[in-house]
């Protein structure tokens, strides 16, 4: 008995020696930039990271008080924050450029400094744009593709390692407006098993990364009717880094230096893009 | 041609080299020799590695995979040799080795039994030690390997997986991780065809059916210069001949697979054997049963394999075999938009010709080649894609052997294997065909020929009865890389008492491979050749060893070990782009270092081992934990083990195994933010790690439990059913603990493995 009270003993020692995880917090300043080929200076944000122990609030991590210049060969640009545009520069006018090297510059309210480089790629151009108008299939599971859903845009002189792509529901409250005639009728999610995959369910935005100059309409992509957005974005080598980092990871993305693009006392991306977008409409499967 | 005549130069050195010796060490005019070959007397099957003990010179010998062993150098005389074999009645034979007839070949036959008893063996193995230097090599008789099953699943890995100094990924992994090496780094040798992934299930399972084996050894590390171009470790696995005098076949059934067995002499004027064996699951028989979701279908699984052995002996002095080895799983599903198939592929062919000169002069010759691939088809919405990753070796390998006298033995062999790989991606939502060599967006269909000529002597010394020493020497060219490499190996071995051994060991180790590999899951397993571009991973091998014989029917061994390595590569997952291995990995150095404890009973009633192991992994790779040394995640402080056996009575057999080990490495979390690409109101929650591999999961540990019962069903059919309880008190691993920041709550997740698994399965042989 006294044999099996110690063998007992020992088993469940064993059992209870699980740690738990260390949660130790160390903020550490973000910064996430994206410049867009003829689009204005904007895009800009940076942040300081928040403990995992508490609710994440996006407010609470946004930095809004650094002072961030923006270099493209000889000229400057000092940039401000706008609550819906980011890190931005006033001027509107002044547009990004495709083929040149920007370096962003930031000292942040403590003093410490972070930099980044890109080199914007070519442009883009649509062979075959999206369909104004697309019927969504009453089964898309069993839906053969014929030609005339397919996207095809032109490819750049120096080949990234793939495109990306986003379908973005423009409105997700409205549908029967934007018919000819109009009507009051309002837009709903699309009913359809890709829904149960769904772990963003409140993203309007959807991404994929693409090897290729074409691709299918994929009825993934849509999570509502209505009005849309396609766009494909020809990155540079930062902007497809950082995509792999927050995107390749299903649920639970991490940090990864090697595909970070900020030097100094901050971590995150500097990356550009050439981007064409067309809208397309969803139409809803007719009623059975 | 080149390759032909640079073949023929190394064969033509060799030769040269054992005559020049031969002839430096004459036969004494007064002495004969004595060889010998030991069977099954049931089936004739050669005893791999049974204990041959000459009592007039108290020396011993192990015999060979043919069950071959030669005394080179015996005065005329009367000799009595004791033979003996775990599982079998001792033997003991008389032989006169006299002038008329100096040179004597003798075949012993043992007979199998139930009940263990056998003392001497262990005498006779200190003796046979004290005539070779084996340094970190576990020899494990098959039924031993039997002890741990899964499901009813018996897995020869999973069991070795139970040796200190050997380590798994996770209990999902049947991968092994020796010494720091991580498995691509173990040559694994199947009757000289080299297995590329010896794994079922994407490394669940091992692919080597334990009914088709006769032997297995496994080098720790320190192997001799016969084996190479691996930097860790050796499994060398041999199937079994086959019955010579009746067929026979064996039946089983588990729950999730069932295998098959049949065996018997080849109907020639000269002794032949065949012997085949089949395993398959059935996972798709019991599918409709299943509860199923039409939105989330199971997929299609299934795996089978099949192993074959041909053994002819045309002459006494010649034995031809033919080894086959064929294993595929298939992974199919239709998910919404989606449809792909997965199958891998393993095969080995291999055509072995020993041939006897004379007693003291072997030579064996094998032509093997190997084949591994996996491959990915599949559609979304009408977006085909496609990859298919494969390595093809063919080999031809000579070796000689010669046994001038008692005191040396030498070993030389020249090996030629061309490799062909190929690389091909088709991500570009076409299936037309891409020409072979060309490359372009979205698709890739590269093919890689590439050669190696490796060499190699060894020689071993009896300086003394205390003293013996052991050097070899190994070269190894690299065609693609245009680079030869030396790879120099000694060992010493010293009886500084009659129960204690001192065994010393160096060695440099290189590796003409790289492999792109998930730790848990093989899916993807892909090979690479050293190219023009990289270094080729070099270690070298440190190794004390203490081996005693104080504990009567107990084997003991204290292994103190050190490891340092360079060029080792880890594989970069983001790479989607790369056109070089440099792009594929990144490069550094680690060293590996400690100390391992191994108690082996063979013998009795009760037989196993007992393990520990206590070990440090490092690794520094500039490209991964800013530079900085971390520990990579199979690296484990602790390691124990126990497996026993107990053959209660000729029908009753139990088992049990135990393992605790420290917990692995895994990275913590310092804190997280939330990224938004262009357009997104959402975005990804990003944690930010803390140091790579910082922190501990919890430690492993698992109790499993086996009970076996032998009994006759139809009068006359043996049938052995067996009961296995996995994880009896269901501790339940954690595989890897990931931080959901799906939501604004941050949830810690760990992903737990299995937990108790009963199963039942019984074999009959007919």
């Amino acid at each position: 008995m006294k044999r099996m009270l110690i063998i007992l003993f020992a088993l469940s020692s064993l059992l209870g020696c699980e740690d738990s995880p260390i949660l130790d917090y160390e903020p550490k300043y973000v910064v996430e930039a994206f410049l867009l080929i003829d689009h204005p200076i904007e895009n800009i944000y940076i942040y300081i990271s928040q403990p995992i122990t508490d609710t994440f609030r996006y407010e609470n991590s946004l930095v809004s008080d650094a002072t961030v210049t923006l270099y493209a060969g000889s000229r400057s640009y000092s940039l401000t924050f706008d609550a819906t545009r980011g890190y931005c520069y006033p001027d509107t006018t002044v547009r990004i450029a495709s083929g040149i090297e920007y370096t962003l510059e930031i000292t942040f309210p403590d003093g410490k400094r972070a930099y980044g480089t890109t080199r914007t790629p070519e442009r883009i151009y649509w062979i075959q744009p999206p369909k104004d108008r697309l019927q969504y299939p009453k089964d898309p599971l069993n839906y053969t593709f014929p030609d005339s859903l397919k996207v095809e845009w032109s490819l750049p002189d120096s080949l990234p390692e793939g495109f990306i792509v986003s379908y973005r529901c423009l409105d997700t409250l409205n549908y029967g407006k934007y018919l000819s005639p109009p009507t009051e009728e309002k837009n709903e999610r699309v009913e359809s098993v890709f829904a149960n995959f769904d772990q963003f369910p409140a993203e309007t935005n959807q991404w994929g990364f693409i090897a290729a100059n074409w691709m299918p309409i994929v009825w993934y992509g849509f999570k509502w009717y209505g009005l849309h957005e396609i766009a494909v974005y020809n990155p540079d080598q930062n902007f497809i880094n950082w995509y792999k980092l927050t995107r390749f990871s299903g649920s639970s993305p991490r940090y990864n230096p090697l595909l970070g693009s900020v030097h100094g006392d901050a971590i995150g991306v500097v990356g550009s893009a050439a981007v064409i977008r067309d809208t397309t409409f969803i139409i809803k499967p007719p009623k059975e | 041609m080149r390759k032909i005549q640079l073949i023929g130069k190394l064969l033509s050195l060799s030769l040269l080299w054992i005559g020049t010796l031969s002839a430096a060490f004459p036969l004494e005019q007064s002495a004969g020799s004595l060889s010998g070959y030991v069977y099954d007397s049931s089936s004739r099957e050669p005893l791999v590695s049974a204990t041959v003990l000459l009592k007039e010179t108290n020396s011993g010998r192990y015999t060979n995979a043919d069950g071959y062993f030669l005394f080179p150098e015996l005065p005329y005389g009367t000799y009595h040799l004791s033979i003996r074999y775990i599982g079998y009645k001792p033997k003991d034979v008389t032989v006169r080795i006299t002038p008329e007839r100096p040179q004597q070949t003798i075949h012993i036959l043992l007979s199998p039994r139930t009940v263990q008893i056998d003392e001497v063996t262990v005498e006779a193995e200190q003796e046979i030690e004290k005539r070779e230097v084996i340094v970190s090599r576990v020899q494990l008789p098959v039924e031993q390997l039997k002890a741990i099953r899964i499901a009813g699943e018996q897995d020869i890995f999973r069991t070795i997986q139970y040796l200190p100094g050997v380590l798994s990924s996770s209990q999902l992994s049947s991968g092994l991780y020796i010494r720091g090496g991580s498995p691509d780094q173990n040559l694994i040798l199947l009757d000289d065809a080299t297995v590329y992934n010896p794994s079922h299930v994407f490394g669940f399972y091992s692919t080597f059916n334990p009914e088709a084996i006769k032997d297995i050894q496994l080098y720790k590390g320190g192997f001799p210069a016969e084996y190479g171009d691996r930097l860790s470790a050796v499994l060398d696995i041999t199937q079994k001949e086959g019955n010579k005098r009746e067929y026979h076949g064996k039946i089983g059934v588990g729950l999730l697979s069932s295998q098959l067995s049949v065996e018997g002499p080849i109907p020639l004027p000269f002794e032949s054997s065949f012997f085949f064996a089949g395993r398959r699951t059935y996972l798709e028989v019991i599918r409709p049963f299943l509860p199923e979701d039409p939105e989330n279908p199971l997929p299609d699984f299934y795996f089978y394999d099949l192993n074959g052995k041909l053994t002819f002996r045309p002459f006494p002095n010649d034995k031809i075999m033919i080894n086959g080895f064929l294993t595929r799983d298939i992974l199919s599903a239709m998910t919404p938009g989606t449809d792909f198939l997965l199958g891998i592929t393993n095969r080995a062919v291999s055509l072995r010709w020993n041939h006897i000169f004379n007693p003291k002069l072997l030579a064996t010759a094998v032509l093997a080649s190997s084949y591994y691939e996996n491959q990915l088809t599949g559609t979304t919405f009408g977006y085909d894609f496609s990859t298919l990753n494969s390595i093809e070796d063919q080999s031809l390998k000579v070796t000689i052997e010669y046994y001038p006298n008692d005191r040396l033995s030498l070993k030389s062999g020249v090996e030629y294997r061309h490799y062909n790989f190929l690389y091909y991606q088709n991500f570009s939502g076409s299936d037309t065909a891409l020409p072979e060599g060309s490359g372009e967006f979205g698709r890739i269909n590269i093919p890689v020929n590439d050669f190696t000529i490796s060499s190699f002597l060894q020689a071993s010394y009896k300086l003394s009865d205390l003293l013996l020493l052991q050097a070899g020497f190994r070269t190894l060219r690299m065609d693609l890389r245009n680079l030869t490499v030396g790879m120099p190996r000694f060992a010493i071995r010293y009886q500084f008492h009659p129960d204690y051994a001192l065994k010393l060991a160096w060695g440099m180790y290189k590796q003409y491979f790289y492999l792109a590999y998930q730790p848990n899951f093989s899916f993807f397993d892909t090979w690479f050749p050293v190219d023009p571009l990289t270094e080729p991973p070099t270690a070298q091998h440190y190794i004390l060893s203490l081996e005693s014989s104080a504990f009567s029917q107990f084997k003991l061994s204290l292994d103190l070990y050190y490891k340092p390595m360079k060029h080792i590569a880890e594989f970069n997952r983001y790479s989607l782009a790369g056109t070089t291995v440099r792009d594929i990995f990144f490069f550094g150095k680690g060293t590996a270092y400690g100390a391992e404890i191994f108690l082996q009973k063979s013998h009795g009633k009760i037989t196993g081992w007992i393990g520990y192991a206590y070990g440090f992994v490092q690794w520094q790779i500039d490209s991964i934990n800013y530079g900085e040394p971390f520990n990579p995640r199979y690296d484990r402080r602790h390691d124990f083990k126990i497996v026993l056996n107990y053959n209660y009575s000729p029908k009753w057999q139990f088992s049990a195994s135990f393992l605790f080990q420290s917990g692995q490495p895994y990275t913590g979390i310092t804190s997280r933010f939330q990224s938004k690409l262009p357009g997104d109101n959402v975005g990804r929650g990003v944690v930010i790690p803390s140091q790579r591999y910082g922190l501990r999961l919890p430690p492993s540990h698992q109790l499993n439990f086996g009970v076996r019962y032998s009994t006759h069903i139809f009068g006359k059919y043996k049938a052995l059913i067996s009961l296995d309880i996995f994880n009896v008190y269901s501790r339940r691993d954690i595989l890897t603990r990931f931080y959901d920041t799906t939501s604004e709550k941050t949830v810690v997740t760990d992903i737990k493995l299995l937990p108790i698994v009963p199963s039942i399965s019984m074999e009959v042989s007919l």
